[in-house]
């Protein structure tokens, strides 16, 4: 068996009506960096929420394979247990609470024990300083009242206090300044030395890569993968744009 | 053709109490149908029991910043009924905190009345393992002033009778004279079987008065809940602005929740605004709990835990926060 | 700015035409047992009927006047004749029908709106229905449509006894009472299983009667899998007494079937209007109500739906103005008993010139009814500080599997549209009446083309004279 954390294998998803994923085949190994680009509305948020569980979004066919396993009959719970993240393109505000008490929990829920107050503290603080976030937003509600550089940078936050193995990451970049891009790149840079994470990055822009090193890129079209190459690939793109997809 | 029960299953929770020791509180100011059981709640009161009062006259004077906490209504037990009256003084600032925390029925009244420039915040606890409490607050608000209110209800466990506390709760707020405000935080927790009957009646009498309502609360077992909710705008308060939201999280099989939220409106200029939401965890929220590793449970014994836990925020009172935390993690078993 | 002026009664035009009364006969003033029993030997009514009546007005001597709504003090029974029968049999071609009352329904567009686009038209004139006729293609699909009274004695007759207020028992309230005692005139309707008609059915109500009541019975069965469109309209000329209706719509809509239900409700403003209207909906069924309520000088209308059936859905959609002398306490009612069952309520309300317009609602959901989806969204708009509009909805939940949500909005014509259409050369009165117009566009668009034009019509009419 060779070394594939994620495996998608021929994968229909309908949302609603719709079918929205034709036969998507893509593969992750362990520690690696994989980039998936393709126009809006082509289907590569809808593969993010399938790999991650949202119901809403309905497996017709095909299987999502991950550390070995069958997952696409799991609840998203225990996919996230297992080592699955998502960051979330517009992360939800939930009022009353706390981005450490959220964390907390989410921690405790992976490892079966509660953490020691002082020890997550200090882990949260030290990680928060990474990131260059302002302490005080640990204590203050779930991206309540968040700009949208401050929403991106606390699920990297997440991403990091709960070190799964694989990270999907739903145009993390989209909508920053370049100094949170900075910010948010150095911290995906952590995150595969940290934890030697694989990391599956749905974006438009090369600014979030440039801190990592890309093994490979995908570029999805209606609902398929119709071309995938090495690092240039996203070069290639970047100059002349998605419009030969559909030869 | 059988005939259909159209009426709400199992209605006589309040209307089992009939007779000569029966309270009626919490009126609404406009009525509706009847079969609702909406229109009033009313109390089982032992009439035979003397009445013993404990008075309570607190003023505070002009241009005086204070913080006053009023812990005998939890301590003392030798009144069923206490009268508090505080006359906030032009200019003044005060926090009143209070705590009541029953060991017997009890009726509680404030009558607070805010001069031109006063603010006033009024903090309460409203905590009961098995006893009925009636709290009242009434208010007066003179020109510019501005009037905060932060409720918080959590039930309580004692012995086998535990959360099995009623509360009725009764606001009634004037803003008499034109710029006042006013602000209401309300959490509350419910479960095992208490029963919690909120009124509030906001009336805008002066122009360009202000009042925003935000009601949050988890339901769980068996526990009920009836949430009156009147704005009402008189003749001649134009400019006013009345806002009030409530959210309710249902999350055991046999709770019961009433929500009737009123808008009353003899004024053109003005705007009013009312919105209501009741149900389980919503879906966007579960998912992005899950998608953390939390389920379904835990996320929302999380949520539950927030809609009190929200308040905290709006205590400036370490000793007040503290309680709120320690009772949250007593009925809820976290941290 | 100018000061604002008011008309006070405006010009209702058609509808205030009065005809001169030329009745066949017309029941005494007031309610005793003698008086229902004359009533019932007068229409000759089955005995279950008769004893059903004496047993309704046993009831409403029972019974407390509501006392959460507009007062009803105005209306003094012992003066109300509660039948009036017209000179006239029933017809089936308007050629029978008496001249003077078949002028009053041409002036209202009836007998054109039928060869238009019509499958069907009853039309009662105070008591009694003067004509009724159904298309013959509608006919042959089996659809019946017919008065109460023949229906009560015909091929029907144990259907109606089935069905007869069963769904608003006399006990329901006292004007549900009253009017088992003494109901007259109205329709019934049955539509077959997996019958759809694709125009709607009419029936129109004119109350020409001075100080009379009118206490139609509309009975609707559309069975499984079939669909219908029923539309009711009414009016009446003013006059200064009191004048009532008191009617009843009992709507059963079966298995999979789907039914709407639109009125253009416009009494005169003399006229008190105590109307009780439900549906029961089965497995998968529909009901959509569309209500306009222009007229009636009181009005206590809350059309209820009842979810019996699982999957089974009900949508209100309505608005109320209340202008000048008016109180309307309008709404609707719901109640989920099936499982996965959904309703949705979306109303506006006018107040001016001193009316009161209240929206009333309850939206029950009992804890059989898991899979709840409920949605309320009511918006009020005052147009002057002489009037009034008030909101009061409220909420039974006793299932935690529900989604029940409400929002409600009261405000004022905003004084940036009004300079925005004047700067496009509009004067303010049209420009009120255009946003009042676009308020109110909720039921307009569900109305077919005529009504909805006939509802703008009215909307007009009341804005007439709202700025000078």
């Amino acid at each position: 068996m060779d070394n594939k954390l994620l495996e998608i294998k021929d994968l229909y998803v309908n949302v609603g009506e719709k079918e929205i994923l034709k036969g998507v085949n893509l593969s992750v190994g362990s520690n690696e960096t994989h980039v998936l680009m393709g126009p809006n509305g082509t289907g590569k948020s809808t593969l993010g929420y399938a790999i991650c569980g949202n119901p809403k979004y309905e497996i017709t066919g095909g299987d999502i394979i991950f550390d070995g396993e069958s997952i696409k009959d799991m609840a998203v719970n225990e996919r996230a247990k297992k080592g699955i993240f998502l960051s979330f393109q517009n992360p939800l505000e939930v009022p009353g609470v706390t981005l450490s008490a959220f964390i907390r929990s989410s921690l405790e829920q992976k490892t079966g024990q509660r953490m020691k107050l002082w020890d997550f503290k200090k882990k949260l603080k030290e990680t928060m300083s990474l990131l260059s976030m302002d302490e005080s937003y640990a204590e203050r509600d779930l991206n309540v009242g968040f700009s949208g550089g401050e929403k991106k940078k606390a699920e990297i936050l997440q991403l990091l206090m709960l070190e799964p193995k694989l990270a999907i990451l739903d145009e993390t970049d989209s909508g920053l300044d370049v100094d949170a891009v900075r910010t948010v790149s150095n911290g995906i840079k952590i995150f595969k030395e940290r934890c030697e994470g694989s990391l599956l990055i749905i974006t438009h822009s090369t600014k979030i890569l440039e801190a990592l090193t890309v093994d490979k890129t995908h570029i999805m079209h209606e609902g398929v993968i119709v071309k995938e190459g090495d690092a240039s690939l996203v070069d290639e793109i970047n100059e002349s744009g998605f419009e030969d997809l559909n030869n | 053709m059988t005939n259909i029960n159209i009426l709400p299953d199992n209605e006589n929770v309040y209307n089992e109490h009939n007779g000569s020791d029966v309270l009626t509180v919490n009126a609404m100011p406009s009525k509706t149908w009847h079969w609702l059981s909406v229109n009033e709640a009313r109390i089982k009161w032992d009439s035979n029991s003397e009445e013993k009062y404990a008075d309570e006259l607190i003023v505070i004077s002009e241009n005086n910043k204070e913080e006053i906490w009023i812990d005998d209504i939890t301590t003392q037990n030798e009144y069923n009924s206490k009268k508090v009256k505080i006359e906030a003084k032009e200019n003044s600032e005060v926090t009143i905190v209070s705590n009541h925390d029953i060991k017997n029925n009890l009726r509680a009244f404030m009558d607070i009345n805010l001069s031109k420039n006063a603010k006033v915040k009024l903090v309460q606890l409203l905590s009961s393992a098995d006893k009925a409490l009636y709290n009242e607050v009434k208010v007066s608000c003179d020109e510019k002033s501005s009037f905060e209110l932060v409720q918080a209800f959590m039930g309580k466990k004692q012995g086998d009778t535990g959360y099995s506390g009623k509360i009725y709760s009764n606001v009634i707020v004037n803003l008499d004279k034109d710029n006042s405000e006013f602000k209401y935080d309300m959490g509350y927790l419910g479960q095992g079987d208490n029963l919690l009957d909120y009124n509030l009646v906001v009336n805008h009498f002066g122009k360009n008065t202000n009042c925003e309502i935000n009601v949050n609360g988890a339901l769980k077992d068996k526990s009920q809940k009836t949430f009156r909710g009147t704005i009402d705008f008189k003749k001649g308060s134009s400019g006013s602005v009345g806002a009030e939201n409530e959210t309710v999280l249902m999350l055991g099989d046999d709770v019961v929740n009433k929500t009737v939220p009123v808008i009353l409106c003899s004024e053109e200029e003005v705007s009013g605004t009312h919105g209501a939401s009741i149900g389980e965890l919503d879906e966007e929220t579960l998912f992005y709990f899950e998608s953390r590793g939390i389920d379904k449970e835990k996320a929302e014994n999380i949520m539950a835990r927030a809609s009190v836990e929200r308040l905290v925020g709006l205590i400036e009172n370490a000793n007040e926060k503290e309680i709120i935390e320690k009772t949250l993690q007593e009925v809820l078993g976290d941290d | 700015m100018e000061e604002k002026t008011y008309v006070e009664d405006i010009d209702r035009s058609i509808y205030d035409i009065k005809d001169v009364e030329d009745d066949d006969f017309r029941m005494e003033e007031g309610l005793t047992p003698d008086i229902i029993k004359k009533l019932s030997e007068e229409k000759d009514d089955p005995e279950w009927m008769r004893e059903f009546r004496l047993e309704s007005l046993k009831i409403y001597n029972e019974l407390e006047v509501p006392d959460w709504g507009p007062s009803i003090e105005g209306l003094d029974m012992n003066h109300i004749a509660t039948y009036v029968r017209p000179k006239s049999n029933m017809e089936n071609t308007w050629e029978n029908v008496p001249q003077d009352i078949k002028d009053t329904f041409e002036r209202l567009g009836i007998p054109q709106a039928e060869r238009k686009s019509l499958a069907g038209v009853g039309a009662q004139y105070d008591s009694e229905l003067v004509y009724h006729n159904v298309k013959d293609e509608v006919a042959e699909q089996g659809v019946v449509y017919t008065d109460m009274e023949s229906a009560m004695k015909g091929e029907y007759a144990d259907m109606v006894k089935e069905y007869f207020m069963k769904l608003v028992p006399p006990r329901d309230h006292k004007f549900a009472a009253l009017h088992g005692a003494v109901w007259s005139g109205g329709s019934f309707v049955y539509v077959p299983k997996n019958t759809e008609l694709s125009i709607p059915l009419q029936s129109y109500f004119r109350l020409n009667a001075k100080g009379a009541g009118q206490f139609e019975h509309t009975l609707i069965i559309v069975d499984e899998g079939a669909s219908l469109h029923f539309i009711e309209g009414c009016s009446a000329p003013k006059y200064n007494v009191a004048n009532l209706h008191a009617g009843c719509v009992e709507l059963y809509v079966k298995k999979n079937a789907k039914l709407r239900y639109s009125t253009i409700e416009n009494w005169s403003k003399n006229m008190y209007n105590l109307n009780t209207k439900r549906a029961i909906v089965e497995e998968g069924g529909s009901v959509e109500w569309v209500s306009g309520s222009f007229g009636s000088h009181v009005g206590y209308l809350y059309p209820m739906s009842v979810l019996k059936g699982d999957n089974s859905r009900m949508e209100f959609t309505g608005v109320t103005f209340a202008g000048n002398g008016q109180n309307l306490d309008t709404g609707a009612k719901v109640v989920h008993i099936g499982k996965n069952t959904s309703s949705y309520m979306n109303t506006r309300s006018i107040s001016k010139s001193g009316g009161i317009s209240t929206f009333r609602s309850s939206v029950v959901v009992k804890k059989s009814a898991t899979g709840t989806k409920s949605a309320v969204s009511c918006e009020s708009l005052m147009l002057d500080s002489d009037s009034r509009s008030d909101t009061i909805p409220a909420m039974d939940i006793r299932t935690k599997d529900a989604d029940v949500g409400h929002e409600a909005k009261i405000g004022s014509i905003s004084d940036d549209a009004v300079f925005y259409l004047m700067s496009r050369g509009m004067s303010e009165e049209d420009a009120r009446a255009l946003i009042v117009s676009g308020f109110a566009d909720n039921v307009s668009k569900e109305l077919p083309l005529e009504y909805a034009l006939e509802m703008n019509n009215l909307i007009r009419l009341e804005m007439k004279g709202s700025i000078g």
